[in-house]
């Protein structure tokens, strides 16, 4: 054996190379089974920075739909209910250009809830179908109402209401959810500050 | 003396604590209404116990905990609830919550109070729920519930437990004068704790700037085993963390609890308040607040009923609001400003400070950071403040939290010391409540993701539901309706038949895979000798007596559908093949004409008379053949498709060769009049010699016509049947037609076989889907055992046909008779019209191939459908699927015609 490969080094060479090319060809193909990515990871990423408001402003039913668009090259600036900040996130993990917003500038980052005004309600169980999250509850010919906590403001069921009574408030600030403001920046005082700069030490 | 340690950064503000320690803790008066938050604490928001116009008496439960981490709230003053409602509370935001208002009766009357007698010896159960039960928090500023972080013992060993009396930031000195006056309370409290958490030493850490406390608690402390330690003063000492790094040299790992490193830190007011709720049973309805800042003119500490609105504590210290600068909570450094004086004190209120502008002056105008490093050095949880702020600012949270943003105990040192008078602590709680914003909005995103694909499922669900129950309902009314459409119309029950006999074919594949079932089940039963043998038994026989049942009804269906359309389908086929040769004969004898014609201008030109006459008598017979050949074409065109066939064929050949016998008569006749013309022309020339030639070639054609008119009054003379292959030639043309006829019986042979074959292959399919039970793959074989079945059908027919058709024995005739006239111009007349046949034959094979490649497509949709289960799109598939599967068969008819036709021709 020796002898042949000694007396053969090109044969030796290629024969060697044969079987390095067969190992780790087997390697490659063990691990592509064993290690297979199911489905599009990118997707899964994209999906977990939308709002998952299901509301379909982006043109897309819902925003695993939208998120599947973006991984196959549709614009990230199509969520509104996301915002600046979801359009960035967006920008940073696709690796493109932060793009401004399609969207009227009112609308963008103004949290909403649908609002039902239980008075004027026929029970007519349509603003029902149309929510992507079940947030609304009642039965034919009875009143309707919105679960705020489920809401997730996305607008649908404000169009197929047949008497109008349906609005969209903007999320009320309260005691729990309020927060610090940003202070301005330089060249300007910090109203809410306390700390005795200089007080104590005068 | 123990050992203290240090911790980083830290500052040394102006103390200004002796201005409030000048006097003792008063009672403050009773207030004349108490507003108590529902929410005093962290954690969920208490709920109420009693109703509007309700009396309560001092110390009675108002409001419960609601939750694990939760604390209950109790009346300070005896009185009526005048309101449950929403209403100004001390938060950085101003804004309102929900609390329960309290009219005083000014008798103070006190509920039943129930202390735990011998607490020493009582079990850590009943301590515990005591200090719940007496809604006690944590005082220093946080206002965690103690029975809940005294319960840490049940998860941590604990050796450690810290008692914070720093009370490091300045002007606050409540803890200060509580344990001057109670520091047996203190001592008893800390005793208390020790019994819950059971610790190996108990320490209380106290800044060296209260003498006076530290004297009288080491006074108490004599004797047990609490030590009192002493750390220097340097603010924020008293932080949690930072003090238990002093005392015990430990760290508080990030994002962790003291209990992490086996310490429990709890502050010397909730050690009172423990002490009162155990050894006194009293509720927390009660704490010292100092009232501090050049704006009072009373700088003091008062024992303050819960819930006592501001403005009561402000008139009681002599408030002037003209000196104030602002109003806070708190301590200097991380206190909030208030806004309006209708706010309660609450569980947390350890001082109301009230600074004149000198003290307090309007925070400086913010400058832009110079990166001095200041708040690096100063920061006691050694984080780096500036780049935090940098963070902050961009609204790079991510990386503000790499940072460990929320480590920040926001204690204000870094912006103390902060040259360019940054507020950097508010630039810090605005991230921390973005990222709790965000972190809230991804939970609900995610619920709401969860809502919506739950929602999704339910839709889809129901669709499978009303699609399933709309099949049923379909195929429940489409079976009494297909039975009588099959009755009424014999015509059309080809496929019909077609329907029922899949069915009972369906019908077969369940009965036979029940059979199956049960032969299983028996022999698994004999196997197993169980009882119920007899009963699988007759399921058994049951199931194989619905099998043939069923058999013998496809037996009846097949042969019942077959004849049907085979007669019908015969005759029609008979009538077309009739019209197809008519159809020929009739550009034959076109053919034939223009080549007479052709052979009578040939004659005129070479002069001979003879030759002329006879070839415009062939042009004359070709005429009239011609149309004869029309009229026929006409007749098969019109008549019915059960024209007599066997009599037609006999009658077709002699008619052709008359047919031709008239042409030839025609074609000669013709000769005769170009030979006469030719005459004439030649007499007006003048030219003897040439007229003489004309005049012969007029005498030839005449006698030519004259042979030609001869032979067909002998053909019309004689009977079709006894016309006979009159020359060789014929006998070769026959040969061939039936070599030609014996490979198309070949080949349909073959193609019956295969067909045959392909059957039994889709039958073994069949079987395989069947057993495996799966009802959409048994469907899909069945629908290939059927074409397979009626391709087989239709080779066998073929088959039958070419057999029933002998060896095409009028064709040689009429090959032979074609050639009688002439055989020289019925010869060519023929070659020329096999290129129009094969032309046909061409066309016919295109549509044959197209149709297959229709039905191939149509099958592939009928699978992609019923993969899909769609049964509307199922049925809709198997609609256009029969169609492509008729007209393929037309097709192959068609072109089986052409060819046989060529083979007859031929």
């Amino acid at each position: 054996m020796t002898e042949f490969f000694l007396n053969h080094p090109v044969l030796a060479a290629v024969i060697g190379l044969l079987a390095l090319a067969a190992a780790f060809g087997a390697m490659l193909g063990y691990a592509s089974i064993k290690f297979k990515v199911e489905g599009n990871p990118i997707v899964e990423q994209i999906d977990n920075l939308l709002p998952q408001t299901q509301c379909g402003q982006c043109g897309h039913p819902g925003c695993r739909p939208y998120a599947e668009a973006i991984a196959n090259g549709d614009d990230i600036n199509k969520c509104p209910p996301g915002g600046e900040s979801t359009m960035e996130a967006l920008a940073e993990l696709m690796g493109r250009d932060p793009m401004p917003l399609d969207a009227d500038p009112e609308d963008i980052g103004v949290k909403k809830v649908a609002y039902i005004r239980e008075d004027e309600c026929i029970g007519c169980t349509k603003c029902i179908q149309a929510c992507p999250v079940d947030a609304i509850i009642g039965a034919t010919k009875l009143m309707h109402t919105v679960i705020e906590k489920e809401c997730t403001g996305c607008d649908l069921c404000v169009e197929p209401c047949p008497v109008d009574c349906i609005d969209m408030l903007p999320v009320e600030t309260t005691i729990k959810t309020w927060s610090w403001a940003l202070p301005e920046g330089p060249n300007a005082r910090f109203k809410g500050q306390v700390i005795a700069t200089d007080g104590g030490q005068a | 003396m123990r050992t203290v340690w240090d911790f980083h950064g830290g500052i040394h503000p102006e103390e200004n604590k002796q201005q409030s320690t000048q006097f003792p803790i008063v009672d403050a008066p009773l207030p004349k209404k108490v507003i108590l938050p529902l929410q005093q604490h962290i954690g969920a928001p208490a709920e109420p116990v009693v109703l509007i116009g309700e009396k309560v008496r001092t110390g009675q439960l108002i409001a419960k905990a609601d939750g694990f981490i939760s604390a209950n709230i109790h009346a300070t003053i005896s009185g009526t609830v005048v309101a449950i409602e929403d209403h100004a509370i001390p938060h950085a935001s101003g804004m309102t919550d929900e609390c329960i208002i309290i009219e005083s009766d000014g008798q103070d009357e006190w509920i039943d109070l129930h202390p735990v007698k011998d607490w020493e010896n009582a079990d850590v159960e009943t301590l515990l729920n005591k200090i719940a039960e007496a809604g006690i928090v944590g005082m220093g500023g946080a206002g965690f519930p103690t029975a809940v972080k005294a319960r840490t013992r049940e998860r941590h060993d604990i050796d450690t437990l810290v008692i914070n009396a720093a009370e490091c930031e300045p002007y606050i000195t409540s803890d200060d004068m509580a344990m001057r006056t109670y520091p047996e309370q203190v001592i008893e409290g800390a005793k208390i704790l020790c019994q819950l958490v059971n610790p190996s030493s108990c320490l209380i850490g106290i800044e060296d700037n209260k003498p006076e406390a530290i004297a009288a608690l080491e006074a108490a402390a004599k004797g047990t085993h609490i030590e009192v330690v002493v750390v220097p003063t340097k603010y924020p000492s008293g932080g949690e963390k930072q003090l238990i790094r002093i005392l015990t040299g430990r760290e508080v790992p990030s994002g962790g609890l003291p209990a992490d490193i086996g310490v429990v830190c709890q502050n010397v007011g909730t050690t009172i308040a423990i002490y009162k709720a155990i050894a006194k049973g009293e509720p927390l309805i009660s704490r010292i607040t100092t009232l501090t800042g050049s704006a009072f003119t009373r700088l003091q500490n008062f024992e303050v009923r819960l819930g006592t609105p501001i403005n009561e504590l402000l008139e009681l210290g002599g408030f002037k609001n003209s000196l104030a600068s602002r109003l806070i909570m708190g301590g200097p450094m991380m206190g909030f400003s208030l806004q309006g004086d209708e706010l309660p004190v609450v569980k947390t209120t350890n001082c109301l400070l009230a600074p004149t502008h000198q003290e307090f002056p309007d925070p400086e105008m913010e400058n832009p950071c110079i990166r001095c490093g200041m708040c690096e050095q100063a920061c006691p949880a050694e984080l780096l403040p500036q780049q935090l702020h940098w963070f902050s600012k961009a609204q790079e949270f991510e990386k503000a939290q790499l940072f460990n943003l929320f480590d920040c105990i926001e204690c204000g040192a870094c912006a103390f010391v902060c040259p360019s008078h940054i507020p950097l602590v508010q630039y810090y709680r605005y991230a921390k409540s973005e990222i709790r914003r965000e972190d809230e909005e991804a939970k609900k995103a995610e619920r709401a993701k969860i809502r919506f694909e739950q929602r999704q499922a339910r839709l889809e669900r129901q669709e499978a539901e009303a699609a399933a129950r709309r099949k049923a309902r379909m195929s429940a009314s489409a079976k009494p309706a297909a039975k009588p459409a099959a009755k009424a119309n014999e015509a059309a029950t080809t496929a019909v038949d077609e329907a029922e006999q899949k069915k009972l074919k369906i019908q077969r594949a369940a009965a036979a895979v029940s059979v199956k079932k049960a032969e299983k089940a028996l022999a698994e039963a004999k196997e197993n000798n169980t009882d119920n043998l007899t009963e699988l038994e007759q399921n058994l026989k049951g199931a194989q007596q619905k099998l043939a049942d069923i058999d013998s009804k496809l037996g009846s269906a097949k042969p019942a559908a077959k004849p049907a359309a085979s007669a019908s389908g015969q005759v029609t086929e008979e009538h077309e093949k009739a019209l197809k040769q008519a159809k020929i004969a009739a550009a034959a004898s076109k053919a034939a004409i223009k080549k007479a014609e052709k052979a009578l201008a040939t004659a005129q030109e070479a002069g001979d008379t003879d030759e002329i006459k006879a070839k415009e008598s062939d042009l004359a017979t070709a005429k009239a053949n011609a149309e004869k050949a029309a009229d026929k074409l006409k007749q098969l065109q019109s008549t019915p498709p059960a024209a007599p066939q066997t009599n037609a064929a006999a009658s077709e050949e002699h008619e052709k060769a008359l047919k031709q016998a008239k042409i030839a008569a025609a074609a000669s006749k013709a000769a005769i009049k170009k030979a006469e013309k030719a005459l004439a022309t030649a007499q007006e020339a003048g030219d003897a010699d040439e007229i003489k030639a004309k005049e012969e070639t007029l005498t030839i054609a005449k006698a030519n016509a004259e042979k030609a008119a001869d032979k067909l009054k002998q053909l019309q003379a004689a009977p079709a049947s006894a016309v006979q292959p009159t020359s060789d030639s014929a006998q070769q043309a026959y040969e061939t037609a039936k070599a030609e006829h014996e490979k198309s019986l070949k080949q349909a042979k073959i193609a019956a076989a295969a067909s045959k074959a392909a059957i039994k292959k889709a039958e073994k399919a069949l079987t395989a889907a069947q057993e495996a039970g799966d009802a959409d793959e048994i469907k899909a074989k069945e629908d290939i055992l059927n074409t397979a079945q009626s391709k087989a059908e239709a080779a066998a027919k073929k088959l039958e046909e070419l057999k029933n058709n002998p060896p095409a024995a009028p064709a040689p005739q009429t090959a032979a008779n074609a050639q009688t006239p002439e055989g020289s111009q019925a010869a060519s007349s023929t070659e020329d019209d096999v290129a129009a046949r094969e032309k046909a034959l061409k066309q016919a094979k295109i549509a044959a191939a197209a149709s297959k490649a229709a039905v191939k497509k149509a099958e592939k949709a009928l699978q992609a459908a019923q993969d899909s289960g769609d049964a509307a799109t199922i049925s809709e598939c198997e609609q256009t699927l029969s169609q492509a599967q008729t007209k393929a068969q037309t097709a192959a008819d068609k072109l089986e015609a052409v060819k046989a036709s060529q083979a007859v021709e031929a």
